[in-house]
């Protein structure tokens, strides 16, 4: 069974078609790549995955369970993490506490000990604390993880957001356009990055980019919408020679690859 | 760093345990309601400082805490201390309904809402003779502590001041809980939050509850005071003075909610003189304050104390 299966996908803004009938599933472990000219639907995917948007048509199931009628932050328990194109970070937050509030959920007490500050709260605040400070550690913030995010480059508070999203111990991540914005060295530790998560942690990856050297290298497969429809699907090797997708998008972007 | 903050609360707690000496009767009803109004900025430093909402219907909440309050101690013949928590759960109830339309609306509606929530509870206190004694008002006993009655305000602006010291130590344990940073984080982009697992509507809910809780506490301590309840006490310019009062003092921070409670039971008494044009005054400080001091009084005492301190160092 595959860990995300999407069949038939459509939704529409005001009449406009941003996703028709799109199906295709993620396995467990894959990396796969999402990928389409600007406006293709290709966030507003993302978007119906973690329930910011409710599609019109069709079914979205994760690990069996079908997502209709979930609320993002059902999905997000279920082990769905994502990264924003545009990101939505706690700007006047602390780097730890950003990635601290990727995980608290899972550490509730119940209110009336909150109000109290309990001992078991107390050890519950600094269980969580330890957790996010590893995390931190691990996504190689420690130096600011005092500093207030909105005060950081636009590189690192990418960073931020990517180590908040692993801060949920996520099955499936969802990245989008996590290597925008970047220089060539800093892109290909986002590739890096990716992989490892997939090769260490087991997380599934499903990624939107524009940068095709990095979608080339890191994904297994590519799926290719235009005009929220699918019209392409295949490994890398399949979708640089597929005429569809390079008359609709790779015409341009293979050459800055 | 932490042994100037612990340094500087002894000290506020020390002048707040002096100021009654030397003072008379008046002076004592003055500190109890700076005590009283202090609570309830502290109610709006959790509800709009860490939750993001508005509200300018607190005096709803205010009334049903002085009532039900009044009440359960006049009818059920409740000790004080029962009454006052009687009164803070009964405005906590309805705070959770009054959350319901800020599940939807924001803003400016959310205000009108709150606003009109306000305005109904005062009507139906008024209508209800047969509770509430209409027109005439209820006459509300002394505080009581342990059979006791606390004949005078000097011995109630302790009981008032402990009342507040407990309520800010709460409030600062749930600022450094999961759920109040919860609460928080939706305030700062409810998008991520929602995407990082926090639910936004219980927090909503809590936050209106809590906040409602602690202004009928208040609600129920004042009707206490006074001695006698009568429903023109709580006017809409009552919720519009808590506000101006709370964004005065500080939303983000317990001293502020102090001076902000200062701020509403001295401005008065200062600008007596100006009869009708008070109003002006507190509608032109409010403005200077949103615009040139957005932390309120409280930013600048600390913008002062931190002058005296080494910079942090930049990341
Ligand atoms: N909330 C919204 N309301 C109205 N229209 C929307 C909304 N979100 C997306 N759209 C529209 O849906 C279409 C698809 O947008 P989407 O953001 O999914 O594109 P994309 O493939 O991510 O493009 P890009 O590469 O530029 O990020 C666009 O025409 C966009 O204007
Ligand atoms: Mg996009």
């Amino acid at each position: 069974m595959p860990l995300l299966e999407i069949a038939n996908l459509s939704l529409a803004f005001s009449g406009l078609r941003a996703l028709a009938n799109v199906s295709f599933d993620v396995e467990e472990g894959e990396i796969v790549g999402l990928i389409g000219p600007n406006g293709a639907g290709k966030s507003t995917l993302l978007n119906c995955i973690s329930r910011l948007y409710q599609p019109d048509g069709g079914t979205i199931r994760f690990d069996g369970h079908d997502l209709g009628g979930r609320s993002a932050p059902e999905v997000a328990a279920m082990g769905i993490r994502r990264t924003f194109q545009n990101l939505e970070l706690f700007r006047e937050a602390s780097v730890r506490e950003n990635v601290a509030l990727g995980l608290v959920y899972r550490y509730g007490s119940p209110l009336l000990a909150e109000f109290l500050a309990l001992p078991g709260v107390r050890a519950k605040q600094r269980a969580a604390l330890e957790d996010a400070e590893r995390i931190v550690s691990e996504c190689g913030l420690g130096e600011w993880a005092e500093a207030r995010v909105a005060e950081l480059p636009y590189g690192l508070q990418k960073l931020v957001e990517l180590a908040r999203a692993l801060a949920g111990h996520p099955k499936l991540l969802l990245l989008d356009e996590p290597a925008a914005g970047m220089n060539r060295e800093e892109s290909t530790q986002v590739a890096e990055t990716v992989r490892r998560l997939r090769d260490r942690d087991g997380i599934t990856v499903l990624l939107i980019e524009h940068d095709m050297r990095v979608v080339m290298t890191v994904c297994e497969r590519i799926v290719v919408l235009d005009h929220g429809e699918k019209i392409a699907e295949g490994s890398p090797a399949e979708i640089r020679r597929s005429p569809a997708v390079i008359k609709a998008y790779l015409g341009d972007e293979l050459e800055d690859a | 760093m932490k042994h100037a903050r612990t340094i500087a609360t002894l000290l506020v707690l020390l002048v707040l345990v002096a100021l009654p000496f030397g003072l008379g009767h008046y002076g004592y009803y003055i500190l109890a309601t700076v005590m009283i109004y202090a609570i309830v900025a502290l109610s709006l430093n959790v509800l709009i400082g860490m939750g993001g909402q508005i509200s300018i219907g607190h005096a709803g909440f205010w009334a049903l805490g002085a009532y039900g309050s009044a009440l359960v101690v006049i009818k059920l013949g409740f000790p004080f201390l029962a009454g006052v928590l009687v009164g803070g759960l009964v405005a906590a109830i309805f705070g959770a309904l009054v959350a319901l339309p800020a599940l939807r609306v924001q803003g400016h509606y959310l205000a009108i809402a709150t606003l009109g929530f306000a305005l109904f509870v005062q009507q139906v206190l008024f209508e209800w003779e047969g509770l509430t004694g209409g027109r005439q008002g209820l006459f509300v006993p002394r505080p009581s502590l342990f059979g006791y009655e606390l004949q005078t305000d000097f011995s109630y602006y302790y009981v008032l001041l402990a009342v507040f010291l407990l309520l800010a130590w709460i409030t600062g344990n749930f600022a450094g809980s999961h759920t109040g940073r919860s609460l928080m984080a939706l305030k700062m982009s409810s998008v991520a939050a929602e995407c990082c697992g926090i639910a936004r509507p219980i927090h909503i809910i809590i936050a209106f509850t809590i906040s409602a809780f602690f202004t009928g506490v208040s609600g129920a301590l004042y009707g206490h005071l006074l001695g006698h309840l009568s429903t023109e006490t709580f006017s809409l310019a009552v919720s519009l003075s808590f506000l101006t009062m709370a964004v005065i003092g500080g939303l983000h921070s317990r001293a502020g909610a102090l001076l902000g409670g200062a701020y509403l039971a001295l401005a008065p008494e200062l600008l007596r003189e100006f009869k009708d044009a008070q109003m002006v005054i507190y509608g032109i400080t409010l403005i200077l304050c949103v615009q040139f001091l957005p932390g309120g009084l409280i930013s600048l005492v600390e913008r002062v104390w931190t002058i005296r301190r080494p910079p942090r160092a930049a990341p």
